[in-house]
């Protein structure tokens, strides 16, 4: 049967191989050059602008985008094909009355193409994150929703979840092309509610409260009727931020002064209320993840892509031995 | 004699629609059997139950003493070539062939090469290039080579041209009588069945109107022409299958296991389409005289 089930993939299989290969010697090849460039540069600002001017940038992009784009491809050409394809045109009815079970056919075939998978997107996180080590030492931004998605594990769980979505998607629907669809549709959902609302809870966010520091401020506006908004710098390399709030000191959000007429129209000058504020004794709240929360948010989401990989695997199962006919 | 097919009050619903209704049949081993009726009588739902691809809603199936689809060596012992002859269009000849080899523990590698060259089929060609007759030999020497003991065909010709069927129920018949294995195969033509089968199975509406041996079915069936008569006034031991009237005249389609001597009536004997027919026409609610066949 793994004859069968390769030969019926390797079509599929060759074209995705030949970008990532195509790929992987491009990460091969420039490795040293991004190595080079660092030491040359000097300091982390330097090295970062030297590298916006090069085409290390793009490379750059394109193994982002290439990693983003791999579960949706795996989906969509991997997942839902693999058993639409066969109601389809029929063919089901040709290899299920072979001496082999159709539980046993889909577990090869399944098998053969999660275990491809797993390989192509292991090699392409595995080597994009060696690649871009330098990148991601000098810029610290691993954490942050742009690149998160293509670095350590989440590719490999994704693609693997993806795949998952595929298959049970053309088993139901019966149609590759609808099966399609679904997939696309679904994956990039994932991708989407991923960073914005899924990830920030997998583990427990770091909440610091520290007195408003007014010689640091991100921005200061205020506004005719009097509100005033103000938000401190949070500077913590490598952090991802949640929220950055401005409170009073009994932890309420802060909105105007207790007086506003310092900051209304008014007052002489923004000095006047840059001062009024300073006097408020405001509280800067912030949540966030530190850096050293990456490994753990890796393996937590990646921990529950694949445990939804393994229901719906188990319910493809149980639809073909129950259900298709 | 053990029955290769044994169902006991079988219905298969899909959604609302009954398919098949309490369908009870016992099918000796070592025959040929015809699975005739119109389109949409059940056919296919019933092969499919047989040889696993579907379960059935309530009653019990019984291939060659097994439950179908109940594990790789069951799916062994029962050949099957399903509706429009299915192959996998991107793969040769040759790969269809491993396929085989590699799918089944059975496989008669000898046969099935034996076979394609006898066709003619290059191996190296792709299945998707082949005609619909081929693809349906090909379909049959996958189904072949894997020595079943049963052998299932859903309407294994009816997208065939009149050679290709011919060849197709050639190749059929040379497998019957190297293998001795059964066959049960479908069509909606008594023609196509009428030269191969030695069983006949009529199914209308989901139901089974009539099953036995051709030649049982022929010797206890009868056309009864005579003057007009009410049907109902027919002698014990002589089922009405189907009557016909004129304003003179009435024809009967008779079941009877004893020969009948009532001068009232000619007597004339039915070829197996005239039986089918009969019973395919009473099932319809059409009334119709059949005429006899030249």
């Amino acid at each position: 049967m793994t004859w069968m089930a390769w030969r019926q993939f390797r079509g599929q299989f060759r074209p995705l191989a030949a970008v990532v290969a195509v790929l992987l010697v491009a990460f091969a090849v420039t490795a040293a050059q991004i190595t080079d460039l660092r030491r040359v540069s000097g300091s982390t600002e330097l090295f970062l602008a030297d590298l916006k001017e090069g085409y290390q940038a793009y490379l750059y992009q394109a193994g982002s985008a290439a990693l983003f784009a791999l579960p949706v491809v795996v989906g969509v050409f991997w997942g839902a094909p693999l058993v639409a394809r066969e109601l389809e045109t029929g063919t089901h009815r040709l290899v299920w009355n072979q001496s082999i079970t159709r539980t046993r056919w889909l577990a090869v075939r399944l098998g053969t193409v999660a275990l491809a998978t797993a390989v192509v997107a292991g090699v392409t996180t595995a080597g994009y994150g060696w690649w871009a080590s330098p990148i991601d030492a000098a810029a610290l931004d691993r954490l942050l929703p742009v690149n998160f998605g293509t670095r350590g594990l989440v590719p490999v769980a994704t693609a693997l979840f993806a795949l998952a979505v595929g298959t049970t998607a053309g088993l139901l629907l019966r149609r590759t092309v609808p099966a399609m669809a679904v997939t696309a549709a679904v994956v990039v959902a994932v991708q989407l509610a991923l960073p914005f609302a899924v990830r920030q809870q997998l583990v427990p966010p770091v909440h610091t409260t520290a007195a408003l520091d007014m010689g640091n401020l991100s921005s200061m506006g205020m506004r005719s009727d009097g509100t005033v908004r103000v938000i401190g710098n949070f500077e913590e390399p490598g952090a991802w931020i949640l929220t950055n709030e401005t409170v009073r000191p009994d932890g309420t959000p802060f909105e105007r002064l207790d007086d506003p007429t310092p900051c209304t129209r008014a007052a002489d000058t923004p000095k006047e209320c840059e001062k009024a504020v300073a006097a408020a004794g405001l509280q800067q709240s912030v949540v966030y993840h530190p850096l050293r929360h990456f490994w753990p948010l890796q393996l937590v989401e990646a921990g529950v892509l694949l445990a939804v990989a393994v229901l719906l695997t188990l319910l493809s199962f149980w639809w073909l031995r129950s259900r298709v006919t | 004699m053990t029955a290769v097919l044994r169902t006991d009050r079988l219905t298969k619903d899909y959604g609302r629609r009954r398919a098949l209704t309490d369908c009870t049949l016992s099918i000796p081993s070592g025959r040929v059997v015809g699975l005739v009726g119109p389109n949409g009588a059940g056919k296919s739902t019933l092969l499919q139950l047989a040889c696993g691809l579907l379960g059935p809603t309530s009653g019990t199936i019984e291939v060659l003493g097994g439950r179908p689809n109940s594990g790789p060596a069951q799916v062994a012992k029962v050949g099957f070539v399903a509706q429009d002859t299915p192959t996998y269009a991107g793969l040769s000849v040759a790969e269809h062939l491993t396929l085989g080899a590699r799918l089944n523990p059975g496989w008669d590698a000898g046969v099935a090469e034996r076979r394609i060259a006898a066709l003619g089929l290059d191996p190296a060609q792709r299945a998707g290039k082949l005609s619909g007759g081929q693809r349906a030999q090909l379909a049959l020497t996958l189904a072949v080579a894997k020595r079943p003991q049963l052998l299932i065909l859903d309407e294994p010709v009816a997208s065939l041209d009149p050679l290709a069927r011919r060849e197709f129920l050639q190749s059929l018949m040379e497998f019957v009588a190297e293998q001795e294995a059964s066959v049960i195969l479908s069509s909606h033509l008594v023609a196509d069945l009428e030269r191969v089968c030695d069983h006949l199975v009529v199914l209308t509406a989901g139901r089974v109107q009539v099953a036995g041996d051709v030649e049982d079915l022929l010797g206890s069936h009868h056309r009864l022409t005579g003057a007009r008569c009410d049907p109902a006034a027919l002698p014990g031991g002589q089922e009405l299958v189907h009557a016909g009237h004129t304003a003179k005249q009435s024809t009967l389609i008779v079941r009877s296991t004893a020969p009948i001597d009532d001068p009232a009536w000619v007597v004339e004997p039915l070829s197996l389409e005239d039986v089918v027919l009969a019973y395919l026409t009473e099932a319809a609610g059409r009334p119709r005289v059949l005429e006899p066949q030249r």
